[in-house]
């Protein structure tokens, strides 16, 4: 895990669209001089089309974000299967099964 | 790479994928810039024939489309020039560059539009070439360009339903003499745009640089006959005649026939500059000189 990066003037851009319950999404970044004019940008390049409930910019320099080798880790969810619902679904149907008639 | 492209061979050849911050070559990072600032100059400079039609739309929702095409248009420059950005070449570079003859452009924004009935065919001939381009593209094997390709091709579907509204709206209700300049702008821009794709396949195609690495997904006789197959039928369906000579399909193999490209011309109008060309040199230059002052103003309050 580490931060970066070089371009102080960067920022990533998130938009929620489809509805104020959907997560954001990144779409991309832009560069701008100041936060404000870095916002302006955003909002017209990429709330060209769908109806945009919320837009964040958000400076490259404060993003921790994860590193190829952090990707094994974070793969893991679906490897554990005991933790995913189906599993103990499974095994019910299994006990039920080689229960005697 | 020079065995025959199998599904298995592509496959490794798109398999890498690549975003910002991934460790890559210098040459692929090089050729990805590449791509990515070719594609915003293209997009800035290609906006300049319809900029010029701004005033002179002839009805105002008209009027209302292409002002939002035109800024669809520089967005869509602004896009791409940040994939090039943070790859290292900076927006500047790329207009300074075209300003100062160091950049080539496409062949079709050498041209103007003579007329307003013009404008829908070439458009729709356009939008559909890049619709077919940016749909193959946006499988390569850099994620940030990709991203961007896909939200560009969102509002390209808007531009060319547009153009075939517009189209459609001269030949169905235009006087005779307008709708033979639809007439005329297909035979003209057909061709332009089969030269868009780029030469034809050589046996060696397969070693070029973006190609290998999976920048450049499909090659440019696949492109050009998938983009001949959709925008045909279009044409003749608005009532455009398309005649053998222009495009024919072998109804047996399915391939498309077409009219013969001179690519002498071609590579001559991209090397010497088409009728326009200069006119937009010149807009990008004035426009970086009478800008330069309020770029520094803008800058310098910024926190």
């Amino acid at each position: 895990m580490r931060t970066i990066d070089d371009d102080p003037k960067a920022y990533e851009v998130f938009v929620q669209v489809g509805g104020s319950g959907k997560p954001l999404q990144y779409v991309g970044s832009v560069r701008g001089a100041d936060p404000i004019l870095a916002w302006h940008a955003a909002k017209e390049v990429f709330t060209r089309r769908e109806d945009c409930t919320q837009l964040w910019v958000v400076p490259r320099a404060a993003v921790i974000r994860s590193d190829a080798e952090d990707r094994i880790v974070l793969s893991k969810g679906s490897a554990r299967r005991y933790r995913l619902a189906s599993y103990p679904s499974t095994r019910r149907r299994m006990r039920s099964r080689s229960e005697p008639a | 790479m020079t065995e025959n492209l199998d599904g298995r061979a592509q496959d490794a050849r798109l398999a890498v994928r690549y975003e910002r911050w991934d460790d890559m070559s210098d040459e692929y990072r090089t050729a990805a810039a590449k791509v990515a600032s070719f594609q915003a100059l293209a997009e800035l400079v290609g906006v300049l024939p319809f900029n010029e039609w701004m005033d002179r739309v002839p009805d105002y929702t008209r009027k209302q489309m292409l002002v939002a095409k035109i800024q669809d248009e520089v967005g869509h420059g602004h896009v791409t020039a940040r994939v090039a950005e943070d790859l290292g070449v900076t927006r500047e570079e790329i207009l300074e560059d075209f300003a100062a003859g160091r950049t080539k452009l496409l062949n079709i924004f050498h041209y103007g539009f003579d007329s307003w009935e013009e404008i829908g065919p070439a458009a729709l001939l356009m939008n559909s070439a890049a619709l077919v381009q940016f749909q193959s593209l946006d499988k390569g094997t850099y994620l940030p360009y990709a991203r961007a390709l896909k939200k560009i091709g969102k509002e390209e579907a808007f531009h060319y339903n547009h153009a075939l509204d517009l189209t459609h709206q001269i030949l169905s209700e235009g006087e005779t003499e307008q709708r033979a300049i639809v007439q005329t702008a297909f035979d003209t821009w057909f061709p332009r745009l089969l030269a868009y794709f780029g030469p034809p396949d050589s046996d060696r195609y397969q070693e070029n640089v973006g190609y290998q690495f999976g920048l450049k997904v499909d090659s440019n006789d696949d492109l050009r006959q998938r983009w001949i197959a959709k925008i045909v039928r279009v044409f003749r369906e608005l009532g455009v005649h398309v005649s053998d000579d222009i495009a024919r399909c072998d109804e047996e193999t399915g391939e498309w026939t077409y009219c013969k490209v001179d690519w002498v011309a071609c590579k001559k109008l991209i090397t010497e500059g088409g009728p326009k060309y200069q006119e937009w040199v010149d807009t990008v230059r004035g426009s970086l000189a009478r800008n330069q002052r309020y770029r520094k103003a803008a800058l310098a309050l910024a926190v």
